[in-house]
């Protein structure tokens, strides 16, 4: 005896009963004979056909209604499925209200004793959800696939994980010129211009990388090169998949050529007004700063009064001549600032500024105190930033005591966040300035005069002033002497 | 102590304002001008070849005029820069230009052969200022 039969004739038979229920509930199986007809149903046959049993016991099994079928109701009575031994399949039927059905069949057939007839015990399975499931999948990715080949303009190319051309469309073939058979199956770097030609996969994909972390933009701009060799600029975004443990990169690209173009004639167009507008200041400046120096020397001439007049009249012509050309120029310096600008990442500049700068001795024994507020976005040129950070921070270092064991020079540099505004502080506890050269420290070419500092030109804190200006700024300072100097710099957002 | 002035402007009106204050400026001063920069450079390549045939004039200091056709201030100052002779490293060279523009400034202020850069008209004050760092006065 095993163990099922000893639990359940120990049960006095009840358990057998209702194990035999269930399975006849939950088990769909029926038994025919030759011809097809119903000879047995269990309830789960009839829940699945939604008939009662009494309906179909002797007539032609549901698996065949409707002339469905037909060969397989020829194997039972043709014995050649007696032969078989046994077929496995799915058949198609029709279920409850028409609907169909995918049946998953095993067919065994059973000899009968007493008249050696085959009768057939069938099984079955209901797999139409399966089925219908497959058959969305098949339709949609037919759908993507038609959608994919179709799109003439679109560049469409997928690679293997090694960077193989295995798939591509039509709008591929269209822009790189060459047909499918000579690209499936090349290396991706074929199809690339520029520093990724015939680069290998790999860096390809790492200098991807950091273009996209660089720019913080999904679309990147690359350069492409068609079956003539010709380079052509695209848009570029590159996706990543894995299927079936391997992996896969789609590449879809859009042709930029004829946007490049305009852009380009608009960038060109652009510089050359730039350009004609900062000459024009220029040159009207030289003849004003010419008559400037005339006049400046006919004053120190002794003059009859009347003259003197006369003097005093030209010179204030050549002032509004040369407010008028300093406008014009000013406005050429900001367009000429202006026209390329970034988020400003001050930790890296200052970093870069601090770096150049400790290359040189003086700097060795210095402290710098730098706090960024870190919440601090910014978009400015970073060229000038960099040179108002070289400059403020030169600066500081020029007109500090030398370091000593009562006294150790300290800058000290903040970076705080503003309403509408960056205020830049740096401040030094050293010489200071006096009150006489205060008001006179941004001027082109004026040095305070303060013992034992190194070569000074005049310019640095000109420069300065020169940049915060065209950056639409503020500069202030305040200063003791002998004990130290803050700069304090704000500068607005770009509206 | 006699100081020797090379002017290089294209501009005659400006070269004659920066003569006068030298002249007003410099108690003893020798002035030759340019209008071209390449005759200038020519001048000072005599040193270099050690030609005798000319006079004997060594600037002290060089006021250079950027904005020049043919050649200007910058290509000068590169130019001169090639040239080892000790007489010219001594040379001051200073650059002006009516322009204030930034990127003059500080290509001016960062070049090697270049001591500073001067917003044109040149003044009396400006000359001062000059001569204050290239002949620093003695401490009290």
């Amino acid at each position: 005896m095993n163990i099922i039969e000893r639990t359940i004739n120990g049960n006095g038979g009840k358990l057998e009963l209702k194990i035999r229920d269930l399975l006849e509930e939950n088990s769909i199986y029926s038994v025919l004979n030759s011809k097809g007809f119903v000879e047995y149903a269990s309830k789960g046959f009839c829940t699945l056909f939604d008939v009662p049993v009494t309906d179909i016991l002797g007539k032609l099994s549901p698996l065949f209604i409707n002339n469905r079928n037909k060969g397989l109701v020829k194997n039972l009575s043709t014995k050649s499925l007696e032969n078989g031994y046994k077929w496995k399949g799915t058949l198609k039927v029709d279920g409850k209200k028409s609907r169909k059905m995918w049946i998953k069949t095993t067919i065994m057939p059973l000899e009968r004793n007493y008249d050696s007839t085959f009768i057939f015990l069938t099984i079955h399975e209901d797999v139409t959800k399966l089925k219908l499931e497959l058959s969305d999948f098949k339709n949609s990715s037919s759908m993507h696939e038609y959608i994919y080949d179709s799109v003439k303009v679109g560049i469409v190319i997928v690679l293997d994980s090694k960077g193989i051309v295995i798939k591509w469309n039509k709008g591929a073939q269209r822009s790189f010129g060459y047909t499918s058979s000579e690209i499936l199956g090349e290396p991706v770097s074929r199809l690339m211009g520029g520093k990724f030609s015939n680069a290998e996969f790999s860096n390809f994909l790492q200098h991807i990388e950091i273009e996209r972390n660089l720019q913080n933009e999904e679309i990147l701009e690359l350069y492409c090169t068609d079956k003539q060799g010709k380079e052509f600029p695209t848009e570029f975004v590159i996706s990543k998949w894995r299927m079936k443990g391997a992996d896969y990169y789609g590449i879809k690209m859009l042709d930029i050529s004829k946007r490049m173009a305009i852009q380009n004639r608009l960038h060109k167009k652009t510089k050359e007004l730039e350009l004609m507008l900062y000459r024009s200041a220029h040159e009207l400046n030289a003849p004003f700063s010419s008559a400037q120096g005339l006049i400046d020397l006919m004053k120190i001439e002794e003059n009859s009064p009347k003259v003197k007049e006369l003097i005093e009249m030209l010179q204030r012509t050549i002032d509004q001549a040369k407010v008028l050309s300093s406008g014009l120029h000013k406005s050429s310096l900001i367009l000429d600032n202006m026209s390329y600008r970034k988020t400003i990442d001050f930790k890296k500049i200052i970093t870069d500024v601090l770096k150049i700068l400790k290359d040189q001795k003086v700097y060795k024994d210095f402290v710098f105190n730098i706090a960024i507020d870190d919440s601090v976005t910014f978009v400015s040129n970073p060229n000038l930033i960099f040179t108002l950070f070289n400059k403020l921070l030169d600066n500081a270092v020029k007109y500090t005591y030398q370091a000593s064991s009562s006294k150790l020079p300290i800058i000290d540099l903040t970076i705080e966040k503003r309403e509408g505004e960056v205020k830049i502080t740096v401040c030094d506890n050293g010489k200071g300035i006096r009150k006489r050269d205060i008001n006179r420290i941004f001027e082109i070419y004026y040095r305070a005069k303060v013992e034992n500092t190194g070569r000074s030109n005049g310019l640095g804190l000109y420069i300065v002033s020169k940049i915060v200006d065209s950056l639409n700024g503020k500069i202030a300072v305040e200063s003791k002497f002998n004990q130290g100097s803050c700069f304090i710099v704000t500068l607005p957002h770009i509206k | 102590m006699k100081i020797n002035f090379m002017l290089i402007d294209d501009n005659e009106i400006d070269l004659f304002i920066n003569r006068k204050y030298i002249e007003k400026e410099v108690g003893n001063a020798e002035v030759r001008t340019f209008q071209k920069a390449k005759n200038a450079l020519k001048y000072l390549q005599c040193y270099e070849n050690d030609k005798e045939d000319h006079d004997h004039f060594y600037p002290d200091i060089i006021l250079l005029d950027i904005n020049m056709p043919e050649m200007n201030g910058f290509e000068f100052l590169n130019a001169l820069g090639n040239l080892r002779d000790t007489r010219i490293l001594r040379i001051k060279t200073y650059l002006l230009s009516s322009s204030s523009h930034l990127n003059d400034i500080l290509d001016a202020e960062n070049h090697d052969n270049c001591e500073g850069f001067i917003n044109k008209p040149l003044t009396g004050r400006k000359l001062e200022q000059i001569l204050d760092e290239i002949f620093p006065k003695p401490k009290q």
